[in-house]
């Protein structure tokens, strides 16, 4: 009897999840929009819910993943992708990809600076936020006079085994803070740094570590910095004296998404000063609109010293600096 | 009529007259492989061959992608470790697991039900969450470490933190242990005692009885178990990513071509090789097990033998409550850590009932989701690889070892290369396009797992006297008859076993729905994801809470629901 009702529960569920699975795949309406966000969810969600403000009639999706995965399936699902706009990624990030996207000139065009865009004539991306790469130090573990000031200070022999950053292969912004190094100081230091410091597979590991007091000093973006400090971990933030990147990630439309129209009026919007608000306070980024002060407990761009980022070079030299720099972690 | 019509008419006859019904059903099963395994397959393969990037170039086949395992240290270790990382923990897993399948199928004890319910939760560790438990458990402010260190200081002994390759092996061990104490425990009630009991009467003493009958007969299982526990760490990602400080295993690289290069043809390299190391893994396990023959499961059966002595019961009772409560750690601190806010520094911080309040309004479809996916894949699972099991035991046709590794791939390669394959098959501009529904996740999970069942059945195959089906076809049943009545009574406690896991580890499968997956099949674990990555621990681990406690509740009303009708299976007639 048992079996018998078992074997009936079991054939009904089949069967419905073949009515399910044979649903047809999501319809082209001209109303709705897909937005693929490696942004967080609050984030993402509260854009969203301002821009439906302005277009109640447009239903958004939003598709979470990391960027990597995003530009996997983006790749994969050429030449008919089924997201419209892709939120969030590193610029490099962009370029690797351009022919991914499509150019369009937004409304508030004129308002973002040239450097933080695409710089061609119709840019294929916006800028989203500046995550400045910074020291994320354990106010619980480190003394402030014993604070690395500097990205040289980091081979100090002081900090043996109390430094995590992650591997410069997981990310583009991980890839900028040894490209920095490297221009600043050149490769030998890579070769000190890789002896002292422990290079991770995860990039959320980094700030969850040094706050939980694991690491005493990770190099990280700003925006973890503040979160962590926002929320009253013991960690605190030092922009290294000898200069970090001007690095920003953008959002751009998807070339052949399923609602081009949709997606030219969500750009708009990223574009205006409205998002570029919710976009700083959400999640305690820095905004490519000047005008904003620094996010949160963050300080303004003019307090930060910067280095003379070549976002091109730093681009072409990638492959070849990952896997020499790789060859020497152990 | 001639003499030529009459032949034929007579062939005609003998064809009809053949049992047709087991080719008819094994059609079905092939023909999903084939369009669902072996194409996505193909093209990964030919992905591997086509030098790095993302274009498949048939005209350009080379071995580039494998150029790094030549020159590249970095590649080297990463490839040491992960089978050291692995071999480790099949040796790991099977000391811990042999003893408590054996404990708990063969010692009269209380509570089985709920150590064989328990016992799968280990391997469900919430991606990414389970990991960051051990580190605070274990980290260097871990709360275990600083208590068992403020012990053993004085004595001399310091406790170290958990970085490092060692580290890797004991989390992965006590994670995957499960699979060989779930099939040896199937295995030990499953053998028939009588030949324990002949030994006895013989006047073999017990060690001897042990190794010379009882063990042997569970080897096909405990082999079984152990290529599950070798796969999944040659595959597991989040362990070494957060506990391996900068010790590198096959699938970071892989992760690493993905994540910051695009570079899916090296990723699939790097797949494939450990696709290899595996097949060859796969390969010393089918000969050692095939060295021997397996008559157990024979037509006259009797009640198994339960040690009954207090000594007996005690120490298995200390012994699997001791392994459940170390394995279940992880476990335990999600639990905790879902009532908190924060877990920085020792303890928690910031108690609260926030993350669980909110559950309902974040994620109702999602909830829906996984429970559909999961259950629907896990019996198409069940079904399928009940009968590819079959396939290439009984009928064992010409590449039956080709169809076994086939099977095997999509479980050995990465969930993101079997996705990307899925997604270039039947998505974009493909002739099927199922890309953003139900069933584009749903076969995808079907062909990654499938392996659960498959494995598991394969080894009740090999338990079971095939005698026992000759007789039945002698008698003058068919073969669809003789499969309903002896074969699949059988086997039911190992394709049992196999959809217990499938369903378990589907409910927080990550790598291949994060890929697949649209706003209206989205599931449980890429929510988890979402908060893990934004730094909500709390509310992910409330949410693993969840799927902890479903497949907790499901697994042990199966157990006690199945329970007899298993054991009852056994006794023909």
């Amino acid at each position: 009897m048992t079996r018998r009702v078992c074997l009936a529960v079991l054939a009904l569920l089949v069967s419905a999840g073949m009515v399910f699975a044979a649903g047809a795949p999501e319809d082209a309406e001209p109303d709705s929009l897909t937005v693929w966000s490696a942004a967080a969810e609050d984030e993402a969600d509260a854009l969203v819910a301002a821009f439906r403000a302005q277009y109640p009639e447009i239903s958004v999706d939003v598709i979470r993943a990391g960027s990597g995965e995003l530009l996997t399936r983006l790749r994969a699902e050429q030449p008919n992708p089924s997201g419209d706009v892709l939120l969030g990624i590193a610029k490099e990030a962009f370029d690797a990809n351009y022919d991914l996207f499509t150019g369009y000139v937004a409304a508030y065009h004129d308002d973002i600076p040239e450097e933080l865009r695409d710089q061609a004539a119709v840019p294929r991306y916006y800028g989203f936020s500046m995550p400045l790469q910074a020291f994320m130090i354990n106010t619980e573990l480190l003394d402030e006079q014993d604070y690395p000031r500097r990205w040289v200070d980091l081979i100090d022999e002081r900090y043996a085994g109390e430094l995590i950053l992650a591997n410069p292969a997981l990310s583009g912004s991980a890839y900028a803070q040894i490209y920095m190094m490297h221009g600043l100081y050149g490769f030998d230091f890579l070769g000190e740094i890789a002896r002292q410091a422990t290079f991770v597979a995860s990039s959320t590991a980094v700030p969850e570590s040094v706050a939980r007091g694991e690491y005493a000093i990770g190099v990280t973006g700003e925006g973890n910095i503040a979160r962590y400090m926002e929320e009253g971990a013991p960690v605190t933030y030092v922009y290294p004296e000898d200069g970090t990147g001007r690095r920003f990630d953008a959002s751009g439309i998807i070339d052949g998404g399923p609602n081009p129209e949709a997606a030219e009026l969500f750009m708009d919007f990223l574009t205006s000063e409205d998002a570029y608000q919710i976009i700083r306070e959400t999640r305690s980024r820095r905004v490519v609109h000047p005008g904003f002060p620094g996010p949160g407990p963050l300080p303004a761009l003019e307090e930060i010293t910067f280095f003379a980022y070549d976002a091109e070079e730093a681009a072409a030299m990638r492959d070849d600096l990952t896997d020499r720099f790789s060859e020497l972690i152990e | 009529m001639d003499e030529r019509g009459l032949q034929k008419e007579s062939r005609i006859e003998r064809l009809l007259q053949k049992d047709w019904t087991p080719y008819l059903i094994f059609a079905v099963p092939l023909l999903f492989l084939a369009l669902f395994l072996f194409w996505p397959l193909g093209i990964t393969v030919l992905r591997a061959f086509s030098g790095p990037g993302f274009d498949v170039d048939l005209s350009n086949l080379g071995l580039d992608n494998f150029e790094r395992f030549m020159t590249s240290g970095l590649y080297q270790r990463s490839l040491r470790n992960s089978f050291v990382v692995s071999a480790s923990a099949v040796v790991f897993a099977t000391l811990i697991g042999l003893p408590m399948g054996y404990c708990v199928a063969r010692v009269k004890m209380p509570f089985k039900n709920l150590f064989l319910s328990i016992g799968i939760l280990p391997v469900i560790m919430p991606s990414f969450i389970g990991a960051f438990s051990w580190v605070i458990l274990l980290g260097r402010q871990g709360v275990i470490r600083l208590f068992l260190n403020r012990l053993f200081v004085p004595l001399g002994i310091v406790i170290p933190s958990i970085y490092g390759v060692a580290g890797i092996i004991f989390a992965m061990s006590l994670t995957y242990f499960p699979f060989v104490f779930l099939l040896s425990y199937g295995a030990f009630s499953a053998a028939n005692p009588m030949l324990e009991e002949a030994a006895m009467m013989m006047g073999a003493r017990r060690p001897r009885i042990m190794r010379s009958i009882t063990l042997p007969l569970v080897i096909p299982s405990i082999g079984a178990g152990a290529i599950l526990v070798f796969i999944r760490s040659m595959g597991n990602y989040g362990i070494p990513a957060i506990l391996g400080g900068d010790q590198y295993v096959l699938p970071t690289l892989i992760y690493f071509r993905v994540s910051g290069f695009w570079d899916l043809n090296s990723a699939a390299a790097i797949a494939l090789v450990s696709v290899i190391i595996t097949g060859g893994a796969l390969l010393l396990q089918k000969y050692v097990i095939s060295r021997r023959e397996y008559e157990t499961v024979s037509s006259s059966r009797s009640e198994q033998h339960l040690h009954t002595h207090w000594l007996a019961r005690l120490v298995a009772i200390v012994y699997c409550t001791l392994v459940l409560v170390v394995a279940m750690l992880p476990n335990i601190t999600i639990i905790i850590m879902s009532f908190f806010e924060y877990w920085r520094g020792a303890l928690p911080t910031g108690f609260t009932l926030e993350n669980y309040a909110r559950i309902p309004q974040l994620v109702s479809s999602e909830i829906f989701n996984s429970l559909f996916l999961a259950t629907t894949a896990s019996l198409i699972t069940a079904a399928l690889g009940c009968m590819v099991a079959y396939i290439t035991e009984r009928r064992r046709p010409k590449g039956a070892i080709l169809l076994d590794m086939a099977v095997m791939a999509p479980f050995i390669l990465p969930g993101i290369v079997v996705a990307v394959a899925f997604l270039a098959a039947f998505a974009g501009d493909a002739v099927i396009p199922l890309g953003g529904t139900y069933l584009i996740l749903l076969i995808s999970f079907v062909v990654r797992r499938t392996p659960y069942v498959f494995r598991s059945v394969v080894a009740s195959l090999t338990q079971l006297d095939v005698t026992l089906e000759e007789s039945s076809m002698i008698s003058g049943a068919n073969w669809l008859y003789t499969f309903r009545r002896v074969t699949f009574p059988l086997i039911l406690s190992g394709i049992i076993a196999g959809t217990i896991l499938t369903f378990a580890t589907l409910l927080q499968e990550l790598s291949t729905t994060i890929l697949l997956y649209s706003a209206r099949t989205r599931t449980v674990p890429v929510r988890i994801f979402a908060m893990v990555q934004d730094g909500y621990f709390g509310q992910g681990a409330a949410l693993s809470v969840m799927l902890l406690a479903t497949v907790f509740v499901v697994v042990y009303v199966m157990n006690r629901m199945l329970g007899r009708s298993i054991s009852s299976s056994f006794k023909l007639g």
